[in-house]
């Protein structure tokens, strides 16, 4: 009963925060922002929120951070747009809703399509904040008891989800988060205050910065990248008739949409999912358990209800962990925690006790949030696809630009447009080589957490391992990581020796 | 073996081992007081083996799965070079230009490289180095080098 009375109370509090005329100005932003960097190609939520950044310097840090959560979940909405008019994803977590929805548009009904991925994600978005609010309250008073071996074990098991989970061949990952982790212990030991790798150089005593580092390989490099690509986008001219789904459509959508926002609630808090893999698996799913498969590919409206339902309820659940456990579970999350340090805000359980204004303003305003993209996104269409008739000769130097400005403002230093700039060339060549970025960002945000509570456990046991086994949370944990390092061996050596251990 | 792999995995082994010298000179300490160069040294000796992983895997592939370049086929192409160059030309002018002028000379050449008729480069780049500086540096307080021309 009191953790319903606190929650109401919570979200009367988020409400009041968030309908703060500034607040409501940040919200509308954020979301606009993100919806048209989700229609625009080539910049991801991460580009976005790494260029955005030092815009909110000036900011508060509630609203900074309210503005930078609107630009990743209006990216979620912004996606489907071009995915279902133009077969264009504007960002990863988009790309399987190509799939049926330009189909859909090809055969008259991209007016459903779109109605049926804004209402999706409306009702993900908000089943999964509601879940965010019951969950994160709770969850932040049970992180108070951890100490530095449960954080150990946490962080082992997010860096182990971070690699099989983040796309491309394990190995390849898993070198990435190591790399990630040795990036970030350069600088001053936390400890010790001994120099680190610094070379001498008085910029790097306080370590490599997240913003030029994610500047580099996600926004630097991606303009590299496609300054290489050449492609060529065709325009399907589509006529939108009606935007309203036929009764037949919200039956065959409505469970699809309800899977989906399960889906995306369970990947959105495991760290490693995030938004873009539920959405595979939210079409996944509903491709093996529907009656005729053969429909999906076609313009299935299912295929276009549950990814845009999970992605958006992956986006609203991701915040679990940050906020509660000060973990962020995905790269876009992870420049998120950045943005939260650099506000003086340490993500985390003490959060809801430390900015409890914060902490449910955020969550207010990501119910409005979710509003102000409904209404926002059915009208604007036309302009929405307009936007991806800016020539990329125009659109690539100012996202440049805004690179530069973004690495130089966060220490007003020209010395971190370097670093942007040699992580956007490091960042093209991963690429070329087949390597992901999203590992070794990860691992760079995670690593001064991962190396403290290691350092203080090993200090707390006298130098014994055993104190990972002798206390049953951080036990548990490491158990499932465990078995999560085991299943796949397992199913590797079932594949490669099929008969042993059976009876011939 | 593919190449490509065999020199990312080489690159990453020495980048490991330099890492592992560098980290036994800060000093791995012991284990009740771990020492600044711990987890820099296991993670360095991590990729090192991973790298031998990746290599021994790659080793395995068959002839006819190879790509048939060599190593350094795919490097970054001109224009990523050139934009590379452009930048480190950019952060080098930034302090003794000013944000203004160097800046706009930034962008034109963006511009240009993007094959835009020199006076629409030019009037972009006016547009982009002067409305940046009104954001950033009159509004949101953003002190950008001013250089020779004060501005």
């Amino acid at each position: 009963m009191d953790l319903i009375l606190n929650n109401i109370h919570g979200v009367f509090q988020g409400f009041a925060v968030a309908l703060q005329p500034e607040h409501l100005f940040f919200i509308f932003t954020g979301c606009f922002l993100g919806t048209l960097v989700g229609v625009l190609p080539g910049i991801g939520p991460v580009g976005a929120i790494s260029i955005v950044l030092p815009i909110t310097f000036q900011m508060s840090p509630t609203a900074a951070v309210i503005m930078l959560a609107g630009i990743y979940y209006g990216v979620m909405y912004g996606g489907s747009t071009t995915s279902i008019l133009l077969n264009v994803p504007g960002e990863a977590a988009s790309v399987v809703t190509c799939l049926d929805g330009y189909q859909m548009a090809r055969q008259g009904r991209a007016g459903p399509a779109l109605s049926m991925a804004a209402v999706g994600s409306f009702l993900a978005g908000t089943l999964g904040l509601v879940g965010l609010q019951l969950i994160a309250a709770p969850l932040a008073d049970v992180a108070l008891k951890f100490g530095p071996p449960e954080y150990f074990a946490i962080i082992l098991v997010g860096f182990i989800f971070i690699v099989r989970l983040t796309g491309g061949p394990v190995i390849k990952s898993a070198m990435m988060a190591c790399l990630g982790l040795i990036l970030s212990q350069v600088g001053l030991d936390p400890v010790t205050s001994e120099q680190r790798m610094t070379f001498g150089l008085l910029h790097l005593f306080e370590g490599i910065g997240i913003a030029p580092l994610a500047m580099g390989l996600f926004g630097v490099a991606e303009v590299f990248a496609n300054l290489e690509a050449h492609q060529h986008m065709e325009t399907l001219r589509v006529r939108i008739r009606t935007l309203i789904p036929s009764r037949r459509d919200w039956l065959r959508a409505r469970w699809a949409m309800l899977r989906g926002t399960m889906v995306g609630f369970f990947m959105g808090i495991l760290p490693g999912g995030g938004p873009v893999l539920s959405t595979f698996i939210a079409y996944g799913l509903e491709k093996r358990i529907a009656k005729n498969p053969n429909r999906f590919g076609k313009g299935a409206i299912e295929g276009v209800a549950a990814p845009e339902a999970a992605n958006n309820a992956a986006a609203s659940t991701s915040f679990i962990p940050l906020m509660t456990l000060g973990i962020p579970p995905n790269v876009v999350l992870a420049i998120l925690f950045g943005a939260f340090l650099i506000h003086g805000v340490t993500p985390g359980p003490l959060l809801l006790r430390q900015n409890p204004d914060m902490f449910w303003g955020i969550i207010g305003s990501m119910y409005i949030g979710n509003v102000i993209l409904l209404v926002l996104n059915l009208p604007l269409i036309p302009l929405w696809v307009q936007v991806l008739k800016i020539p990329k000769k125009v659109l690539y130097p100012l996202i440049l630009l805004f690179c530069v400005i973004g690495a130089y403002s966060v220490n007003n230093s020209v010395f971190d447009i370097y670093v942007m700039i040699f992580f956007g060339l490091f960042g093209c060549l991963l690429r070329k080589y087949g390597y992901e970025g999203a590992p070794l960002v990860l691992a760079f945000v995670l690593g001064p957490l991962f190396e403290v509570n290691l350092r203080r456990s090993l200090l707390m046991s006298g130098g014994s391992f055993t104190i990972f086994f002798t206390r049953p949370i951080a036990l548990a944990i490491l158990i499932a990581a465990f078995a999560l390092l085991m299943i796949p061996a397992c199913q590797a050596y079932r594949k490669h020796f099929p008969r042993r251990g059976r009876p011939s | 073996m593919d190449k490509k792999e065999l020199v990312s995995a080489a690159l990453w082994l020495c980048a490991a081992l330099a890492v592992m010298a560098a980290s036994l000179h800060l000093g791995l300490g012991v284990l009740r007081h771990p020492g600044p160069g711990f987890l820099a040294f296991w993670s360095a000796l991590l990729l090192a083996l991973l790298s031998g992983v990746h290599t021994w895997r790659h080793r395995r592939a068959r002839e006819k799965e190879r790509p048939p370049a060599g190593a350094w086929v795919n490097p970054p192409g001109p224009a990523a070079a050139w934009t590379t160059a452009v930048l480190i030309l950019y952060a080098l002018a930034l302090p003794q230009l000013g944000y203004l002028s160097a800046t706009f000379g930034l962008m034109v050449a963006l511009f240009s490289m993007g094959k835009l008729k020199l006076r629409t480069a030019v009037s972009g780049a006016v547009l982009a180095s002067v409305l940046t500086f009104i954001l950033f540096d009159l509004f949101l307080r953003v002190p950008f080098p001013r250089g020779l021309f004060a501005f």
